[in-house]
């Protein structure tokens, strides 16, 4: 069992200490892939806090055979943001988010594609964010999304392809 | 190298398309394969350069995180504070299910607090019916043939205490 999986067994037994390591190893990713699959701080904060006490209320269910931590991590955060987003209604027939707001530490690049990103229907920006950004294997991005690898991957090329057009990138 | 050991054009593009121009992004087990790919196929280089400038773009997107550690410690300790408090796990599930916990929050403790007022006007109009029905049985049995008419006159045959009974 992995060193990892073995904190994962500790919490499930109530272990607070265990708890924090892995919460400071694991909360900046969750809460960096909520922001940018779903564009709304205030909305990534409740997802990853709602994330971390699912952490802690059903470690027990976490099976190491399946997935690594972070993959089954990720995989209560996508379920989480998803049902968040049906909650506040901004869960659309085309999957679309509203124009998001910018933030200000960001520069103008960043807006750009962050704008673009929300413009992607949600699987493709989903695929985008957890094999790009998130560094995920293929193989588990499409494990948390319930798909294929070659269902993920005929995702990626449209998000890319829309990306590429949106950002008018130098032929 | 034979042509076998080549994927086809369309096949590296696609994976290009997907993954884009960074090779540790590419999958590990058709890495090399891509890689043939690209030196072998007129153009996919200059695919690769498109694809490594929409990286470029993709990079320069940028999130800080802003929650930290302390305060997904106290959130879970305010949860298990919560639960403690809640004495009964079926009460919650049951206003879970009447009034779900993001609609209607106010209505929540109200709702609580009658359900004592329901149990008790139930348990009220139960006892009534029963004492209802038993007085049903009671006139029942003193009405039949042994009833009490039959016991009335019983009495009025016997003479008892009577002022002739000396």
């Amino acid at each position: 069992m992995s060193d990892e999986a073995q904190l994962v067994a500790a919490v499930s037994t109530g272990d607070s200490r265990a708890f924090e390591v892995l919460v400071t190893r694991h909360l900046p990713a969750i809460e960096a892939y909520a922001l940018r699959f779903m564009g709304d701080r205030s909305g990534a904060q409740d997802v990853t806090q709602e994330v971390m006490l699912k952490l802690w209320q059903r470690a027990g269910d976490y099976d190491a055979t399946k997935a690594r931590v972070t993959t089954w991590l990720h995989r209560l955060a996508h379920n989480t943001a998803i049902d968040h987003l049906r909650r506040t209604a901004k869960y659309t027939d085309d999957s679309r988010l509203p124009e998001p707001e910018a933030a200000p530490e960001n520069n103008q690049e960043s807006e750009a594609v962050k704008a673009a990103l929300a413009h992607l229907p949600m699987n493709q920006r989903n695929a985008l964010v957890l094999t790009y950004y998130q560094d995920l294997s293929n193989k588990e991005a499409a494990e948390i999304m319930g798909l294929g690898v070659r269902a993920l991957e005929s995702l990626l090329v449209r998000a890319r392809t829309t990306l590429k057009k949106q950002l008018e990138v130098d032929q | 190298m034979t042509d076998e050991e080549i994927i086809s054009r369309s096949n590296a593009e696609a994976l290009l398309g997907a993954y884009g121009a960074d090779p540790k992004r590419w999958p590990a087990e058709r890495r090399e394969a891509l890689d043939r790919a690209i030196a072998y196929h007129a153009g996919l280089k200059e695919l690769v350069e498109q694809q490594a400038a929409l990286d470029r773009h993709l990079n320069a997107y940028r999130v800080t995180p802003s929650i930290t550690v302390d305060e997904v410690v106290a959130r879970v300790a305010g949860a298990q504070a919560s639960n403690a408090v809640s004495s009964s796990g079926w009460l919650e599930g049951f206003l879970d299910w009447l009034l779900p916990p993001d609609q209607l929050v106010l209505w929540r403790g109200a709702t609580a607090a009658l359900i004592p007022l329901f149990i008790g006007l139930w348990l009220g109009s139960t006892d009534v019916a029963e004492q209802e029905q038993w007085w049903v049985a009671e006139q029942g049995l003193f009405s039949a043939d042994y009833g009490f008419d039959a016991y009335r006159l019983d009495l009025d045959s016997l003479d008892i205490g009577g002022e002739g009974n000396d």
